[in-house]
C-alpha cells in the first residue's frame, strides 16, 4: 500500500514474477541436480576407470554445467528485480529478516560460478582427481545454496512462533526462522526434484547421441536410474510437508480450489510414475531407455515440478507471509489501525496529493519541499481521467448545466474541478480534497479507484489475466459492497477489505462503473426526453446505503 | 522505519530493524559494488574495444585475431561475476535504502525489467560473436556493447532517481520515462563510462593475453606486448575523459556538497583528492607500462592504482547519496543514527553475521585451492 503500484497490463504483476520464477526454479533445480549427478558420475568413473562416463560428462558439461549456471544467474536476478517492483513491502520485510541468509547464499553462488567455469574449462588441463574435486565443489556449493534459500521460501508459508509482525520493530529470530517448521520436508522434496531433473536430463543426452555403444549407454542409464531412486521418498516427504503447513492452506488442495487440487494431483502422479518406471524398468529389469521415453520422462518431471511450485505458491494465499503479510502487501497486524485511523486514508491522501499536483504546470523539480512531505516515497500515478464520466452529457446533467456551458478542456476531466473552486483545489489539504471528492459520483469513483489500486490491483488487473471486469459483471453496487464487507470469507484466497464504510462504498461504486453497461439501468438524456423510466443518474442514494 | 517525524503515518510494516549496523552494511556494499564495477568495466570495456577493433581493423593479423578471440572468450565469466557482484550491493542497498530504491525502480519498471532482456542479449551475443566472418557474428559484436551500455544508462538513472525524490512527481506524469531530468545525470553517466573505459582498457591488457597456438610463430612476449599496448591505448583515452567528466560532474552537484568535497579538510575531501592523486599516479605508471609492455609489474601497479582510485570514488559516491537523502525532501534520512527520532533501529543478527564471516573465509580458501589446482596440476590424459 505504501509504494507505487506496478503491473503489466493484461498480465498483472504477480504473473511477471511467476513466469520468471518458474523458469528460475526449473533451471536452479536442474543446476543443483545436474551438479550432484555430475559429481557422483565422475567419482564413479574415476573409481571404476570408466572412460565412457568421463567422456560423456566432458562432452556435455556445457549443457549440464555451464548453461544452467548462466540461465540461473540471469533468472535469479530477474526474481530480485521483479519481486522488488511488484511486492516491495514484502521484499523489504524478507530482506531485513534474511539479509544474512541471502548473503550466505551469495557467497555460495560465487563459489558455484567460479567452480562451474573452472570445471568446464579444465577437463583436459588438470588431473582427473583435481577435476573431480572441482566438480564436487560445484555440486556442494549449488546444493548448499538450495539449503539456504529453501529456508526463506518455507518461512513464507510457516513463519512459526519466532516471528511477530505486530511489534516495533518486528520480533524475529534468525536461525529458527530459517529452519522453520516446513524446512526439512521441503528440502527433501526439492532435493529429490533436483536430482530427478538432473538424472533425466542426463538420460536424454545419453540417448540423443550416437557416440556411445549400447553397453556404454546402458551403464550410464543405470547410473541415472539410481539417481532417480530417491523419488520413492517424494510421497512421504510431501505428506510430512503438508502436515507442517497451516490447515487452512491445505483446504485449497482438498476441494477449496479445483485448479490447485488438480495440479497437486498431477505433480504427485507425475513423480510417482517416474519413480515407478525407473525402479521397475531401469533398475530391476535393466531395460535400456529410448530417447523418446527419456524426453517424455523429462517433460513429465518439468511439468510436475512446475505444478508443485504453483501449488506451493497458491497455498499461501491470501498471504505472502502466512498470517502476517497479505498478497497486497498489507500487514495483518495493521488491520485494526487501518480500520480505525487515518492509516487507511494514506493511499487516498497520497493520490489526492498527486491529483492536485498533476495539474500544476511543471517547471523543473518541484520547488516546494512540503509538497512531498506527506510521504516522499509513496506516491502513486493515477489517471484521474476515469472513463466513466467522460460523457460530457452526463457531467453536464449532474451539474445542472448544458454541454455547451462546460469548458471544453474540462470535458471528461475530473469532476472535483466543477465543485471545488480553483483556489480550494490547490490549497486544500489533500485529505480534505479527497473527502470533498466524495460529494460527487465521479469523485467517489476516483477515490474508489485509488482504493482499488492500493488494495486490489496487485492481483486483479482490469482486463486480462484474473481481471476484475468479468468477475464483477452485472453486479449491483449493493452486492459489491456486501461482498467487500467480508471479502476474506467471500473468497478464502482474498485478503479482507481495509477501510471505512465510506471507502468501501466508493470502492464498490468504482467497481460498479467497470461494468461499462451503465445505460442498462441509468437513464440518458435521450431516455429523459422519451420519458423512459430508468434509474436517474443524478440520484445519489438510489442504492441501498451500507450499514 | 524512517522519517517518522516528517511523515507520522508510515505504516507499521516499515518498522523493521536493520540486521546489522549501518556501517557494516555500507562497507560490505561498497566493497562488493567496487568489485561489481571492476567486472562491469571488463565487460563493457572489452566489448566496446572489440567492436571498435572490428570496425577499424580491416586486415587482421594473426596476433590480432588471437587476442581478440581470447578477450571475447573471457567475457562470459566476467559477465557472470559482474552480475554476481551486482547482487550483493543490491541486497545491502535494498536493506538500507529500500523505500527510495524500490520507488525509483518501480517508476522505471519497464526499463528495470528490460535489464534482464539486455543481459540475456549481451550474454548470448558473447557466444554468437565467435562466429567469425558471418553477419550474425558482426551483429552480435555490435549488440554486446550496446546492450551493456543500455544497462549502464538504466542503472545510472535508477541511482539518480533513488536519491532525488523531487523528480518522482515528474515520473507520475510520464509513467514510462527513464531519463531523470536533472543536470547531474549527463555528467554522471559520462563519468561512469569514462571510468569503465579506463579500467576496461586495463582489463583488456590482462585478459586478451592468450597463449600462442602450438603451430604459430608468435611468442608469448609478442602477444603480451600487443595486448598491453592496445589495452593501454584505451586506458589513456579514458583517463583524461574521466578527469574532465569528474570535474563537470562536481560542478553539477549542489553547492554545499561541492564545498564539502573541495574546500574543507574533512575525511571525505581527503578521499576525494586521494582518489584524484591515485589516478594521476596511474597515468605515470601507465606510461611506464606502455614502454615495458611485455611485462606485468608496471601494468599491475597501474591496475591497482586505478582500482584504488575507483574505490575512493565509490566512497565519495556514498557520501553524495548520504547528502542527498539527508535533505528534507528526501525524508531527512540518517542511516548512522539509530534510535533517533527517525525510528531507525538496529538489531544485529550476530550469529548470522559470524556465520557469514566464517563462510566467506571458507569460500575464499576453496576458491584459492581450486585456482592453485588449476595452475599447478599438469595434464594427465
Ligand atoms: C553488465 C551489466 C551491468 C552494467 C554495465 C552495470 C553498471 C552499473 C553502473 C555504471 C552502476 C553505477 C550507477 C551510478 O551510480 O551512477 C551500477 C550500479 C549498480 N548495479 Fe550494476 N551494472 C550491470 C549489471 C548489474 C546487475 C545484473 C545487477 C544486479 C544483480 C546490478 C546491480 C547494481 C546495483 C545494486 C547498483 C547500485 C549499487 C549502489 O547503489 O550501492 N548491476 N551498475
Amino acid at each position: 500500500m505504501d509504494y507505487p503500484i506496478w503491473y503489466l497490463p493484461y498480465f498483472g504483476g504477480a504473473m511477471v514474477i511467476a513466469s520468471i520464477a518458474i523458469v528460475h526454479v526449473f533451471i536452479a533445480h536442474f543446476a543443483v541436480g545436474a551438479g550432484l549427478f555430475n559429481a557422483i558420475a565422475e567419482t564413479h568413473a574415476l573409481r571404476h576407470n570408466d572412460t565412457a562416463i568421463q567422456k560423456f560428462l566432458r562432452d556435455n558439461s556445457k549443457l549440464i554445467i555451464l548453461l544452467p549456471l548462466i540461465g540461473g544467474v540471469v533468472t535469479g536476478v530477474g526474481i530480485w528485480f521483479s519481486i522488488s517492483i511488484v511486492s516491495p513491502e514484502t521484499t523489504s520485510i524478507l530482506i531485513h529478516l534474511f539479509l544474512w541468509a541471502w548473503a550466505l547464499e551469495w557467497l555460495l553462488f560465487t563459489v558455484e560460478i567460479i567452480s562451474g567455469y573452472l570445471y568446464y574449462y579444465t577437463w583436459k588441463t588438470i588431473s582427473p582427481r583435481a577435476h573431480c574435486f572441482i566438480g564436487w565443489v560445484y555440486a556442494v556449493s549449488a546444493f548448499l545454496s538450495l539449503v539456504v534459500i529453501n529456508g526463506i521460501l518455507t518461512f513464507m508459508i510457516t513463519p512459526g512462533h519466532i516471528f511477530d509482525s505486530s511489534t516495533t520493530p518486528f520480533t524475529f529470530s534468525f536461525w529458527p526462522g530459517l529452519f522453520n517448521p516446513a524446512y526439512w520436508p521441503s528440502l527433501i522434496l526439492r532435493t529429490i526434484s533436483a536430482l530427478t531433473l538432473g538424472a533425466l536430463f542426463a538420460l536424454v543426452l545419453i540417448n540423443a547421441s550416437r557416440k556411445y555403444t549400447p553397453a556404454e549407454r546402458d551403464r550410464l542409464t543405470q547410473l541415472a536410474g539410481k539417481a532417480l531412486l530417491p523419488l520413492v521418498l517424494a510421497i512421504p516427504a510431501a505428506v510430512w510437508y503438508f502436515f507442517r503447513c497451516p490447515p487452512l492452506s491445505l483446504s485449497y488442495l482438498t476441494g477449496g480450489s479445483v485448479v490447485m487440487g488438480l495440479l497437486f494431483a498431477f505433480a504427485l502422479v507425475g513423480f510417482t510414475l517416474i519413480a515407478f518406471y525407473s525402479y521397475t524398468f531401469i533398475i530391476v529389469r535393466k531395460h535400456s531407455v529410448t530417447l523418446g521415453t527419456a524426453l517424455l520422462l523429462l517433460i513429465l518431471a518439468f511439468i510436475a515440478t512446475g505444478a508443485s511450485e504453483f501449488v506451493r505458491e497458491g497455498m499461501r494465499k491470501p498471504y505472502l507471509i502466512w498470517n502476517h503479510v497479505y498478497s497486497n502487501g498489507i500487514l495483518k497486524s495493521q488491520a485494526p489501525a487501518i480500520r480505525d485511523t487515518l492509516t487507511a486514508q494514506q493511499p487516498i491522501r497520497r493520490e489526492a496529493t498527486i491529483a492536485q499536483l498533476r495539474d500544476l504546470p511543471y517547471t523543473g523539480p518541484v520547488p516546494n519541499d512540503t509538497v512531498l512531505r506527506f510521504h516522499p516515497w509513496a506516491i502513486n500515478p493515477i489517471d484521474v481521467n476515469i472513463p466513466i464520466v467522460t460523457d460530457p452529457q452526463a457531467i453536464a446533467l449532474e451539474l445542472g448545466l448544458t454541454v455547451a456551458q462546460l469548458p471544453l478542456d474540462r470535458q471528461g476531466a475530473h469532476l472535483a474541478e466543477f465543485t471545488i473552486s480553483e483556489a480550494e483545489f490547490y490549497t486544500q489539504d489533500p485529505l480534505i480534497f479527497a473527502n470533498l471528492l466524495r460529494q460527487h459520483r465521479t469523485g467517489q469513483a476516483i477515490r474508489g479507484q485509488w482504493i482499488y489500486n492500493a488494495q486490489c490491483l496487485r492481483c486483479h488487473d482490469f482486463d486480462g489475466y484474473n481481471a476484475i471486469k468479468p468477475l464483477v459483471r452485472n453486479w449491483t453496487p449493493t452486492m459489491l459492497a456486501r461482498s467487500l464487507e467480508h471479502l476474506e470469507s467471500f473468497r478464502g484466497f482474498m485478503p479482507p477489505f481495509f477501510g471505512s464504510p465510506n471507502d468501501r462504498d466508493d470502492l464498490a461504486y468504482f467497481m460498479h462503473t467497470l461494468d461499462g453497461q451503465c445505460s442498462r439501468c441509468h437513464e440518458t438524456l435521450d431516455d429523459q426526453a422519451n420519458r423512459v423510466n430508468l434509474l436517474p443518474i443524478t440520484a445519489k442514494d438510489n442504492w441501498e446505503p451500507l450499514p | 522505519m524512517i522519517a517518522a517525524a516528517a511523515a507520522p503515518h508510515i505504516p507499521a510494516y516499515q518498522h523493521l530493524a536493520l540486521p546489522a549496523p549501518a556501517w557494516l552494511l555500507v562497507t560490505l556494499s561498497t566493497i562488493t559494488f567496487w568489485i561489481h564495477l571492476i567486472f562491469v568495466s571488463a565487460v563493457v570495456g572489452i566489448s566496446c574495444i572489440l567492436l571498435l577493433r572490428c570496425l577499424l581493423l580491416r586486415n587482421r593479423s594473426e596476433i590480432d585475431r588471437q587476442i581478440n578471440s581470447r578477450a571475447l572468450r573471457s567475457l562470459p565469466l566476467c559477465i557472470s561475476l559482474a552480475i554476481n557482484f551486482g547482487v550483493a550491493p543490491l541486497l545491502f542497498t535494498q536493506c538500507l535504502y529500500g523505500p527510495w530504491f524500490y520507488t525509483a525502480s518501480i517508476f522505471i519498471a519497464p526499463f528495470w525489467l528490460a535489464v534482464l532482456a539486455l543481459l540475456l542479449i549481451g550474454f548470448i551475443s558473447t557466444y554468437l560473436a565467435r562466429l567469425k566472418q558471418s553477419l550474425i557474428g558482426f551483429i552480435c559484436t555490435l549488440l554486446m556493447p550496446l546492450a551493456f551500455i543500455a544497462i549502464l544508462y538504466i542503472m545510472t538513472n535508477n541511482s539518480v532517481l533513488t536519491i532525488q525524490p523531487e523528480h518522482w512527481i515528474e515520473f507520475h506524469r510520464h509513467t514510462s520515462a527513464l531519463h531523470v531530468p536533472d543536470p547531474i545525470v549527463g555528467p554522471r553517466l559520462l563519468h561512469n563510462l569514462a571510468i569503465i573505459i579506463t579500467l576496461g582498457g586495463l582489463a583488456w591488457a590482462w585478459l586478451s593475453r592468450s597463449k600462442p597456438a602450438p603451430d604459430s610463430q608468435l611468442t608469448q612476449t609478442n602477444i603480451n606486448r600487443h595486448a598491453t599496448r592496445i589495452g593501454l591505448q584505451y586506458f589513456f583515452l579514458g583517463l583524461p575523459l574521466q578527469i574532465a567528466f569528474t570535474i563537470w560532474y562536481l560542478q553539477t552537484l549542489p553547492k554545499p556538497l561541492q564545498s564539502q568535497l573541495l574546500h574543507t579538510s574533512n575525511s571525505i575531501s581527503i578521499i576525494w583528492y586521494a582518489s584524484l592523486f591515485l589516478i594521476g599516479l596511474a597515468l605515470l605508471t601507465g606510461i611506464v607500462a606502455a614502454f615495458k609492455a611485455a611485462g606485468r609489474f608496471s601494468l599491475a601497479i597501474t591496475t591497482i592504482l586505478t582500482a584504488l582510485s575507483l574505490a575512493g570514488n565509490l566512497i565519495v559516491r556514498q557520501h553524495i547519496r548520504t547528502y542527498y537523502l539527508s535533505r528534507d525532501i528526501a525524508g531527512n534520512l540518517d542511516i548512522y543514527n539509530p534510535n533517533s527520532t527517525t525510528g531507525w533501529q538496529v538489531q544485529n543478527h550476530n550469529s548470522a553475521i559470524i556465520a557469514f564471516a566464517i563462510l566467506a573465509v571458507i569460500c575464499l580458501i576453496t576458491i584459492i585451492v581450486m585456482l592453485k589446482l588449476v595452475r599447478s596440476r599438469p595434464a594427465q590424459s
